[in-house]
């Protein structure tokens, strides 16, 4: 029980206090597009979090070959969009064969989670630190999982933020990033 | 003024102001938020973004329109992951230390949002010359309103500019993350109170005269 407790208080952690959107700002554009709709947040999550991990372990495989090369940081990059490209496709294939009357109103969340900061940010950040397949993909997940509740906290307070009681100027974006930078001087200062 | 010099002032006011990449449609934030903490980070990032953006779009541009939308974009992130690599070893030669105190935040301008949609919501839309300008013009306004950013922060930061103290108080929070989102929050409104300004004043010249 103590290990489950201590594996949901760092699967916390992970989500708030290391949550990629407030403390490193990857994926923020996605972030003000998807806050929009509140209702295609689990769809936008699920793919961001699925295009993350599964790219993480294709990463990881392809580091295997080139991470003792001279020019294996330098193709990293490529690796990463091949790595991404490959999921991206499998996804759709799968959808289309599994859920195909879902196919139209799926594919939009597909195309838009696949090269997008916040997968790619995640790959980058995992080769970085180098971890063992499993810590990738757990980070992977919280980076999924951070990006839902990011998305979430912006969601509950957007039509307030766009509403005409903001000044034009402050209105829509310049307010919404000025509520995110609040949120992560929250999270700075609880890190402290 | 003739056709060209309407289209080319209305793909400049487009590309700067109405349609700025990161001051008014707030997009590509966090390589400024997180990375453009000074004068040369900025200069050092919209380099980057410039060669990697400008040339990928270029490239692209001969992508057949008649491929399905999932393999364009593939290619259009390929290509552009492709000359990251080249510009990479050209910044490592040129700024190595600003080039890597960018970190991820280069990389990242690979699936920046003017290769991943503008291209197929404006820029391919038009014909090849004159998207070759917008294209040009949005990518230059980018590029200089990083600099901008990174200017201003230079300067609340450590109240210096290129050597020279220009203010008596320094802001040192501004250098963290939090800090940058909430100075571009500022930024932004005052960019677009402006703008705002300026295109109300100027339609009211045109209705005058």
């Amino acid at each position: 029980m103590t290990a489950f407790l201590e594996i949901l208080m760092a699967a916390l952690a992970a989500i708030t206090l290391d949550n990629v959107i407030f403390t490193y700002a990857i994926g923020t554009s996605t972030l003000l597009e998807c806050a929009k709709k509140p209702k295609q947040l689990f769809s936008f999550g699920f793919f961001i979090t699925e295009f993350s991990v599964v790219a993480s372990i294709l990463v990881y495989v392809a580091e295997l070959f080139i991470k003792d090369t001279s020019w294996g940081e330098t193709v990293l990059p490529i690796v990463c969009i091949l790595a991404l490209s490959v999921v991206y496709i499998v996804t759709l294939l799968v959808i289309w064969f599994a859920a195909r009357k879902w196919f139209n109103s799926l594919k939009r969340y597909v195309h838009l989670s696949a090269f997008n900061c916040a997968a790619l940010g995640c790959l980058f950040m995992n080769s970085i630190n180098a971890g063992s397949l499993v810590q990738r993909i757990l980070f992977a997940l919280s980076i999924g999982i951070g990006f839902m509740l990011a998305t979430y906290l912006l969601s509950i307070n957007y039509k307030k933020l766009t509403s005409n009681e903001v000044p034009a100027a402050f209105r829509g974006f310049p307010v919404s990033v000025l509520y995110i930078g609040i949120i992560a001087m929250i999270i700075y200062v609880s890190k402290i | 003024m003739s056709d060209k010099t309407i289209r080319l002032s209305s793909a400049h006011k487009e590309g700067f102001l109405t349609g700025n990449a990161l001051l008014s449609s707030g997009i590509i934030i966090a390589p400024a938020v997180a990375a453009a903490t000074d004068f040369m980070s900025a200069l050092a990032l919209s380099i980057v973004f410039c060669l990697v953006t400008y040339i990928t779009v270029a490239i692209c541009s001969f992508v057949p329109s008649k491929l399905v939308y999932t393999v364009r974009i593939i290619l259009y992130t390929l290509v552009a992951s492709m000359v990251y690599v080249l510009v990479r070893q050209l910044m490592l030669n040129l700024m190595p230390e600003e080039f890597l105190g960018l970190g991820i935040y280069a990389p990242l301008l690979i699936t920046n949002s003017l290769i991943t949609s503008k291209t197929e919501t404006k820029f391919y839309r038009r014909k090849r010359s004159y998207m070759l300008v917008l294209a040009g013009f949005y990518v230059l306004g980018y590029a200089s309103s990083i600099i901008l950013f990174g200017t201003i922060r230079n300067i609340l930061v450590s109240g210096t500019f290129l050597g020279y103290k220009i203010l008596p108080v320094t802001f040192p929070s501004l250098t963290t993350l939090y800090g940058g989102f909430i100075l571009l929050a500022l930024v932004s409104a005052l960019y677009r109170g402006l703008v705002s300004y300026a295109v109300r004043k100027g339609t009211r010249n045109d209705s005058l005269s």
